[in-house]
């Protein structure tokens, strides 16, 4: 052996520090196992910190009317009806306890006049049900993950990045990481693996995801055989900011327009009225005095009677309206769509948005009590990923679970805002209370090929022995720039072909990226590092998005531009590494639904005239 | 381009390349010692001037405190000159300079042992506006700042290399509640000096300047007072509770009220310093030939 | 408008004592409209040094990552706006950009923060009743909500001089961790008591208030007369007031 690493021992290890890790890593250090949570920043930094809006849960704190049927049912037609109908059940029936129970470890959601967990309005949800704290809700959430888990005896290793997953006789058996800081290498042995890395909307030039969303748990789960599903849905959320250039794609939370944010074009014109799919028509206002009375009701804090803004309709709507309304020539100033709050008291606007107060502030000097934003939509969900069993969230691979935006299933072809926080704590829970179960039922660690070690040690240092190459900054540059042209919010198929080819070019120059400097703490190697998995999640994105030929949530083909109810509507994708190495595409078909499921949905959404 | 770091020389300040020389290896800390720092910006401007601002105040005050005692220095100005500077009197009404309030002369007149006759009137009364100024949670930080460079300004080094914070003799700072509690009682005894000030012969009504002086003295006392830190925790700070049965709770409000002022407590703490000082200012000068000043009537008095 | 900037960046690592050692190394990059100081030294790095390390994640002032003195002051390089950084830089200079200097260094501008998080496990967490649903209002979350808001950047810790001139790291718990002491401290269903710890663990006698933390806070909380203050003041009631220490005795309070 030529490069010293260490070796660990964990009953589980937990890739990814965010809230689904850390709720994995609560829940098996509590059923007993040793738990190593290993993750790329350091702890209370993940991409969860950025979730704004709030976390979906049926409290029916706020409107009694509320319940998991109702949560159930919105999840489901937000999804297009691709959804794992199983895990959209378990999910909005677990997630009230799950934000419950975040309360007695610290967390302070807003409050109700009765004193409890308040709750907000959101995109595709039917009744107020976002618990949340002011536009911050996502740092509440890791907070107090964080400060329950160091309680609980789980080790982070923090500034780590895992690079590959062992498999010993077809169960994983542990992974490889290397540490950032000082360039140290690490095995970890484990008898449970949970997947908890998050997504992958690095791969495009305007997304609201940090430098860590490089979709290598996507990656690392594909590399070991795992079946990948749905990898043509990527959210685009309707409202980034665009401008100033540097601060183009973070976030604007969807929580402005649930407070009463307006959206308009260039010629003052509310378009959203104009953009209302049938399949929603009933429950949307259609006239501005509607919409204006429903947004009072919410001011007032009443139950509103009103039916909601077309504001409020679900993201992928919103987005692909604001991008109509650009091509159509009605863009604001500098490319995008006005979003107004400005016409609430500056008070109300500090108080229930303080962070998009300063978010414009300081690094647009926009003051939104006093003007209009200008937005546009910005890549910021996977809603595919890792296929994982509805229950146990383990995957296709013995031993490999995955929970959060990492995993695929209840999200279907469009993901509701808030649904992800309660997404990650709910299967973050299953996933680390299954794989501490399940670690308990393991004798002994698995022995770690030794030669398979040594390749990917190899592998790792590889950059940094290369000479004369290119910036890997600017490979990754390039990447993101071609996937936001051909494999973007609006795709066609000589695009997605284009893409595929392009890919491969980007491999050839990854292979030869030269970042220079040491193993300490160096950006550039860890880029270098970064580039493979983010081209291969990204073929796998084109790959399913040229395969499905129709338009759906996430997914919108030019070619294609309406849904295919009867064929597209009932498959999903997925892909896989094959015997031979190539990534294999297929199409398969959740079981069917219950029947007392199947009532609670729209019936006239689920066109079964057409089989 | 190659990979190698490639170090540009900055276009833009050229001229000055020769300050610092570059490729010598230094140590982080890199500013270790009294006045060092990064910042480009004039952060000893604040320090230089509170300490300008409260040197004039203090010394002010402890001149015009010694100036009516009976003590060697101040013979030809002070008391023994035969002139009182403490409250201008007119018709029976007094306008009472706060530094001297409550007003009690150390003599044969009072319970006072004669040893200390010679104090003035201002010397034991102000031990607790000072005191409760001096353990001032704002003033705290001002005069550590501007007189005890503990620290001068934020990220600039330091003269002192040990430190004890408050643990130390400091602990003494703690007792700023004691000195609320006077400074409380003190906002009644200046009321009725302003009403003192009102009061006139036969028990007529009058306004003068004076008048309106103490009254605004009262008035900025009382605002720094309700905003004190140690105020803001007695009132409703102290408590995690503030719901009742209906609604908010008593100690909620005073605690809401007391935050307002709180949160502009700088400005009470210095401005009514300034005017405490005027006040007296005012009174001295009325009553001292030197200045010739008048306190003018403005309604009834006679 | 496009301009180029002169950036002063401290490169370097611990020597073998673990003494930060390194040099000034003058980057100069084009700047355009509405950058931040975190995108010049992205710049910097795609252009001219892949390696200079630098630490960062959101870039949007919510993690807290880029923590870095920029001119002397320490700042999130991300909510850094150049325009005012050009404002503030007399002409002809560099900007200077330095790691956080009270803590110890990793390399570059990346500063060692471990001990946050040893210092962080120390504190008892919140102990409140077993049943869900805790009822509370929005004016007693208002209160603590301000601190739930602090996002670890560890500006606070870095500015202030107990720290950075006096290295009191293993006496004093730092603005930071008063924060969420306040917060456990403060919370309405709370039934844990802290203050003992507060004055002897975590020694809060070694703040003299003189205000560094609130200043550079980039959360806006207002840690000196908010949480470090109340704090202190719940300490006299505790332990230097008699007669407030006897009307709690009496259930007075």
């Amino acid at each position: 052996m030529s490069e010293d690493y260490t070796t660990h021992e964990y009953d589980v290890v937990i890739i990814g520090a965010g809230g689904a890790g850390l709720r994995a890593a609560i829940e098996a250090t509590r059923a007993g196992a040793s738990v190593a949570v290993i993750c790329k920043s350091m702890l209370g930094k993940a991409h969860t910190v950025m979730a704004e809006g709030g976390a979906a849960a049926a409290l029916a704190n706020k409107d009694p009317r509320d319940s998991w049927q109702t949560h159930f049912r919105d999840t489901m037609k937000g999804g297009k009806y691709l959804n794992d109908w199983r895990m959209a059940e378990i999910h909005a029936k677990e997630s009230p306890d799950r934000i419950r129970e975040l309360e007695q470890w610290g967390a302070i959601f807003d409050r109700t006049p009765d004193g409890l967990t308040n709750q907000r309005n959101f995109g595709g949800h039917t009744y107020p049900r976002l618990a949340h704290i002011g536009d911050a809700t996502g740092l509440e959430l890791i907070r107090t993950l964080q400060e329950r888990g160091i309680h609980t005896g789980m080790e982070v290793f923090m500034e780590y990045t895992v690079r590959h997953l062992f498999k010993t006789d077809g169960r994983l058996s542990g992974c490889f990481a290397y540490n950032r800081v000082d360039g140290s290498l690490h095995v970890f042995k484990a008898k449970t693996t949970v997947l908890a890395t998050g997504g992958i909307t690095r791969c495009w030039a305007v997304c609201s995801g940090s430098w860590e969303y490089t979709g290598e748990g996507h990656a690392l789960a594909y590399w070991v055989g795992a079946e990948m599903g749905d990898m043509e849905f990527v959210q685009f959320h309707p409202t980034g900011m665009i401008w100033p250039p540097s601060v183009r794609g973070i976030l604007v939370t969807e929580g402005v327009r649930g407070e009463g944010g307006m959206l308009t074009n260039s010629e003052g014109e509310r378009f959203m009225f104009n953009y209302v799919p049938e399949m929603y028509r009933d429950e949307f206002a259609d006239t501005k005095d509607e919409a204006m009375d429903w947004v009072n009701s919410i001011v007032a804090d009443e139950t509103p009677t009103a039916r909601r803004p077309p504001e409020l309709l679900t993201r992928d709507v919103v987005a692909k309206a604001i991008n109509s309304e650009k091509e159509a020539g009605r863009a604001s100033k500098h490319g995008g769509a006005y979003l107004n709050i400005s016409w609430r008291p500056e008070e109300q606007v500090k108080k229930k948005l303080p962070g998009m107060y300063h978010q414009f502030k300081e690094l647009a000097a926009v003051d939104i009590t006093k003007e209009p934003m200008e937005v546009g939509p910005t890549a910021h969900y996977v809603m595919g990923g890792v296929k994982v069993n509805p229950i146990t969230q383990e995957s296709t691979i013995p031993g490999l679970y995955a929970a959060g935006e990492v995993a695929t299933g209840l999200h279907g072809a469009n993901r509701l805002g808030g649904n992800s926080l309660s997404d990650l704590l709910t299967f973050g829970k299953l996933a680390g209370q299954y794989a501490a179960e399940a670690a308990a039922g393991v004798e002994d660690f698995a022995d770690i090929d030794a030669i398979e070690i040594e390749r990917v040690v190899e592998e790792t240092l590889a950059p940094l022995s290369r000479e004369g190459g290119e910036n890997p900054a600017k490979v990754v540059e390039d990447l993101r720039n071609m996937m936001q042209e051909k494999v973007g919010i609006i795709r066609q198929g000589h695009q997605l072909l284009e893409a595929l080819d392009d890919l491969e070019a980007f491999r050839k120059r990854e292979e030869v990226t030269s970042p220079g400097g040491t193993r300490i703490y160096n950006p550039g190697w860890h880029q270098a590092l970064e580039i493979g998995a983010m081209i291969d999640i990204s073929k796998m994105c084109a790959l399913a998005a040229l395969a499905r030929e129709e338009s759906r949530g996430g997914h919108t083909r030019l070619d294609f531009p309406t849904p295919n109810h009867k064929h597209w509507g009932k498959i999903n994708s997925v892909i896989v590494l094959n015997t031979a190495g190539d990534m294999e595409l297929s199409h398969v078909k959740y079981p069917p639904i219950t029947d007392n499921l199947k009532e609670l949905l729209d019936a006239d959404d689920l066109h079964e005239e057409e089989e | 381009m190659g990979f190698t770091a490639k170090y540009m020389v900055g276009r833009h300040w050229t001229k000055n390349a020769g300050l610092r020389r570059m490729g010598e290896k230094i140590p982080l800390p890199m500013k270790k010692g009294f006045g060092t720092t990064d910042r480009v910006d004039a952060w000893w401007k604040g320090p230089s001037a509170m300490a300008f601002y409260l040197g004039i105040m203090v010394v002010y005050a402890t001149w015009r405190g010694f100036m009516e005692a009976d003590f060697w220095i101040f013979a030809d100005f002070g008391r023994s000159a035969g002139e009182q500077t403490m409250a201008i009197e007119s018709n029976g009404s007094h306008v009472l300079s706060p530094l001297f309030s409550p007003l009690i002369v150390p003599d044969e007149h009072s319970w006072m042992p004669e040893a200390l006759w010679w104090l003035s009137p201002a010397m034991f009364i102000l031990i607790f506006p000072a005191g409760f100024r001096g353990t001032c949670y704002y003033y705290r930080k001002a005069y550590y700042r501007a007189f005890f460079q503990n620290p001068t300004a934020c990220a600039v080094g330091k003269p002192w290399n040990e430190y004890k914070g408050e643990t130390g003799l400091l602990i003494v700072q703690n007792l700023h509640r004691y000195f609320l509690y006077a400074a409380i009682a003190y906002l009644p005894i200046l009321s009725f000096d302003v009403y003192l000030s009102m009061r006139f012969e036969g028990g007529n009504w009058g306004i003068s300047v004076g008048t309106l002086v103490l009254l605004l003295n009262v008035i900025m006392l009382a605002g720094y007072t309700f905003g004190c830190h140690a105020f803001r925790h007695l009132v409703g700070g102290g408590a995690n509770h503030w719901t009742g049965k209906s609604g908010p709770t008593l100690r909620y409000r005073m605690w809401k009220m007391s935050t307002w002022f709180n949160e502009r407590h700088k400005e009470w703490a210095l401005y009514s310093l300034l005017v405490v000082m005027f006040a007296d200012f005012y009174v001295y000068a009325c009553t001292d030939a030197m200045f010739g000043w008048t306190d003018y009537m403005l309604w009834g008095g006679i | 408008m496009t301009d180029d900037v002169t950036f002063r960046v401290f490169r370097g690592e611990p020597d073998e004592e673990g003494v930060p050692t390194g040099e000034m190394v003058d980057y100069t990059v084009e700047m355009d409209e509405g950058m931040v100081v975190l995108d010049v030294i992205h710049r910097i790095q795609a252009e001219h040094a892949p390696d200079l390390s630098c630490r960062w994640n959101c870039k949007a002032g919510k993690c807290g990552s880029c923590s870095a003195e920029v001119n002397g002051k320490s700042r999130l390089m991300c909510m850094t706006r150049m325009e005012d950084i050009m404002e503030e830089t007399p002409e002809n200079t560099p900007v200077v950009v330095k790691p956080m200097q009270a803590f110890p260094l990793t390399k570059d501008l990346v500063s060692d923060v471990q001990w946050a998080y040893d210092l962080n496990k120390t504190i008892p967490p919140l102990k409140g009743p077993d049943e869900m649903d805790w009822k509370f209002d929005q004016i007693e979350a208002d209160r603590v909500q301000e601190f739930r808001s602090c996002i670890e950047c560890m500006l606070c810790v870095n500015t202030c001089h107990v720290m950075r001139e006096h290295q009191l790291f293993d006496e004093f718990a730092g603005p930071r961790f008063f924060v969420r002491l306040a917060n456990l401290e403060m919370h309405p269903m709370d039934e844990e008591n802290r203050l003992e710890m507060i004055k002897d663990d975590y020694g809060i006698g070694y703040c003299n208030i003189t205000r560094c933390c609130t200043d550079v806070c980039p959360a806006g909380i207002n840690i000196t007369d908010n949480a470090i203050i109340p704090l202190k003041e719940r300490l006299v009631t505790e332990y230097y007031d008699p007669i407030a220490m006897i009307a709690k005795k009496i259930g007075l309070r």
